[in-house]
């Protein structure tokens, strides 16, 4: 209804109230004796003083208000009397419908009417949230697994590039992974597109390795790493893009070493013999990917696992078209001091080593390494003939040396 | 007198509760022995609360109660329970309730208490119920005469109105109804006899504002086919609109009364009512939608009038009265005369 027709309303009855002053109700033919002889017709003293006084029971009250509805006479009565009794002047009694009271609320917030509407919605809300948390749980499995093997490829890409000759010598505070990502995909991209500049690219390879800080504290470390032979350049470098990066678009200079690399790495694999080398890595394989799966699942983890196996994991995160490229790592062997070393991505590894047995991690140049040395000389010449990390079993024990 | 000597059998204030309990779960109809047990113990908790009680025994208080009761519980509801009754008795007023039976038994103490404590409440309730000090004064002196009775009942005692105060409500404001209830009827006796000046004039001024609703008196002089229409569309729209008042419900009937036939304010007439001025006043606006509902409805399918015209007759009738009010308040004066003559003026 119009606020305009509720104030035309207002006029009329106000109107008709001054102008007639009451209703036609008006019947002042009975007169007020007591309440014994005239309760049927009008209330009596008492009652008006109780109605008065707002001390009438529920029921009682209810007729009382019928009666004062139609009776002008108890009425006026009444209002002299709430008046004159200071009610009106209070403020007013509790307000019986301000408000349901808590049990009116919860059950009126339970009732089915608001249930059907609330039921879905909490069903829905329920199911979204269900479906978020699976899905955030299977984003976090899916980011160790990406992290794992985006670090094995770092491993695998860290054959030392030529680049990394003139920086490595200073770079030793520097996490080394992501700086040989960098350096190799800088240098993967400027054959790509015939810019130099790797600038733009550090960003690009920063998004892709999020957690690199886990890589800067890995074993695997390329500070050491030597002066490698020009054949660590390896076509597989290509390779150094996290496996989630788009694509090589094909007839690219990449896509094209990637063939290459894998036919050659397919003929190697071949070539090579079935000695004993080859089964130690095939244990080692076997092994590596057990220590992939604890990788997996356990992901805080991660960042402890021992040495051997975050050197070996290339290994272990390697896939059908990759084996190749790891075959052909494992190709160069080098024998020093009566021992034959076979080289792993980035380290030297004795084949008498297991990789089940434990390591004693020793760096170069620290007090430990010099007194290693001093007790066992031929560590220290395997140790400089072999540069960057070594794996070497002296004597029963398994050193790694960094 | 001794506090015990009402109930000697009980101590005061240490009364039997436990026996009480039996029937806090029973309703009423049980037998009249437990019934009258229930009083009984509800008029020995009274005289227990009372300051004084003026000696006065349970067996008499015993009835009071009763009367009370059956008043304002049995009446409305028979199987009323037991607990409903005691609490009913226990929020009794004890002390005035004790007073008015004392005096009614013709205790003379009490009845220099009853005057001595209320005798300038009923000077005050006459004073607003009159319209000059020297009717006050004589209204005043009648409700003693009233409250002690000039009959004699057949116990030899006097038939006044104090058997009919129940200890429900404060005695005060029972003595201001009786004050203005004898006022009412002591008006009546004398304007049945001679009717004053001021009644004339406001009986002519109402008279004549409820035939000027028919919206002939203001502006320009309509047509005698003009006035004669407009009388009857006003007719046929007070009568809807009082029958639709009178389909409200009783509490919207009574808002309205108060508010607007009564000159209550909202908050007033919210108070009277139990509810807040806010919820009078959404409760007022629905009652106007409702009623607008109903006279249109009321106008179009029993008086064959259209929509339109419903409309514009609400707009006009609003501003006819509106010119209604301002005459009436302009007359206030003549108003204010007769409202200060009649014993129904508020104070």
């Amino acid at each position: 209804m119009k606020k305009t027709d509720n104030n035309q309303m207002d006029l009329v009855l106000r109107g008709l109230a001054k102008g007639r002053r009451d209703d036609s109700s008006l019947d002042i033919g009975s007169s007020f004796r007591d309440g014994k002889q005239e309760s049927s017709t009008h209330l009596d003293a008492d009652e008006l003083n109780s109605f008065a006084e707002g001390l009438v029971p529920e029921l009682a009250r209810v007729r009382y208000v019928e009666h004062l509805a139609d009776c002008s006479n108890c009425r006026r009565l009444v209002v002299s009397l709430t008046q004159a009794s200071g009610n009106l002047s209070t403020s007013p009694v509790a307000d019986k419908q301000t408000g349901p009271g808590f049990w009116q609320r919860m059950s009126a917030f339970l009732s089915p009417q608001v249930l059907r509407y609330a039921a879905p919605a909490l069903v829905l809300t329920a199911v979204i949230s269900i479906g978020l948390l699976a899905w955030r749980q299977q984003r976090n499995q899916d980011f160790v697994v990406q992290h794992t093997q985006s670090e094995t490829r770092e491993t695998n890409s860290a054959q030392p590039p030529i680049a990394l000759e003139t920086t490595n010598a200073s770079s030793r505070e520097t996490p080394p992974a992501p700086q040989v990502t960098v350096e190799s995909k800088s240098r993967t991209d400027s054959a790509a597109t015939g810019n130099n500049n790797p600038q733009p690219v550090q960003g690009e390879v920063a998004k892709t390795l999020p957690d690199s800080g886990m890589l800067a504290g890995a074993p695997i470390s390329t500070d050491a790493v030597p002066a490698p032979p020009p054949v660590a350049v390896e076509p597989g470098a290509s390779r150094t893009q996290p496996f989630f990066s788009p694509e090589p678009k094909p007839g690219t200079y990449e896509s094209a070493q990637t063939v290459l690399s894998d036919k050659k790495n397919e003929a190697s694999k071949e070539e090579q013999p079935a000695d004993r080398l080859a089964q130690q890595r095939e244990r080692d394989d076997a092994s590596f990917k057990r220590g992939n799966e604890y990788e997996v699942r356990n992901a805080p983890k991660v960042g402890a696992v021992s040495g051997p196996r975050r050197a070996e994991a290339p290994m272990s995160a390697s896939r059908a078209p990759a084996k190749g490229k790891k075959d052909s790592d494992s190709d160069e062997m080098r024998s020093v001091s009566g021992k034959q070393f076979r080289r792993q991505g980035n380290v030297w590894i004795d084949s008498n080593y297991e990789s089940s047995r434990a390591t004693i991690n020793v760096t170069r140049g620290s007090e430990q390494f010099r007194a290693l040395v001093a007790d066992e000389p031929g560590i220290g010449a395997i140790a400089n003939r072999l540069g960057g990390e070594v794996i070497v079993v002296w004597k029963g024990k398994a050193y790694r040396i960094r | 007198m001794p506090e015990n000597e009402a109930e000697p059998n009980v101590p005061r204030g240490v009364i039997a509760y436990g026996a009480v309990q039996q029937f806090e779960k029973s309703p009423v109809s049980q037998t009249k022995e437990q019934t009258q047990k229930l009083y009984s113990q509800g008029a020995a908790r009274l005289l227990a609360r009372a300051t004084d009680h003026y000696g006065i025994a349970r067996e008499i208080l015993e009835p009071r109660i009763k009367a009370a009761v059956e008043k304002y519980i049995l009446k409305y509801d028979e199987n009323a329970q037991t607990q409903t009754l005691n609490d009913f008795i226990d929020s009794l007023q004890a002390d005035d309730l004790c007073l008015i039976v004392a005096c009614e038994q013709g205790n003379q103490k009490a009845w220099g208490d009853l005057v001595e404590r209320f005798s300038v409440t009923v000077r005050s309730a006459a004073r607003s119920a009159s319209s000059n000090e020297e009717g006050a004064e004589d209204l005043a002196q009648s409700i003693w005469a009233e409250l002690h009775g000039l009959r004699i009942r057949e116990d030899g005692k006097p038939a006044g109105k104090l058997a009919y105060y129940s200890g429900r409500g404060s005695l005060a404001g029972w003595l201001r109804a009786v004050v203005a209830q004898l006022a009412v009827d002591q008006h009546r006796k004398t304007s049945r006899l001679v009717q004053t000046e001021e009644d004339a004039d406001f009986d002519r001024i109402l008279s004549q504002g409820h035939d000027d609703n028919s919206w002939t008196s203001h502006g320009v002089v309509a047509s005698p086919e003009v006035q004669v229409s407009r009388k009857f569309a006003a007719a046929d729209m007070q009568k809807a609109l009082a029958g639709s008042i009178a389909q409200l419900s009783a509490e919207d009937r009574l808002l309205v009364k108060l508010y607007y036939f009564e000159g209550l304010r909202l908050k007033e007439a919210g108070a009277m009512l139990g509810v807040h001025e806010a919820t009078a006043s959404r409760r007022l606006t629905r009652i106007h939608a409702d009623l607008r509902r109903a006279v249109e409805k009321t106008l179009i399918e029993e008086r064959g009038w259209t929509r339109t015209e419903t409309e514009e007759a609400f707009f006009d009738f609003a501003i006819h009265l509106e010119g209604d009010i301002e005459r009436l308040v302009t007359s206030e004066g003549v108003l204010m005369k007769k409202e200060t003559g009649s014993p129904l003026k508020s104070s």
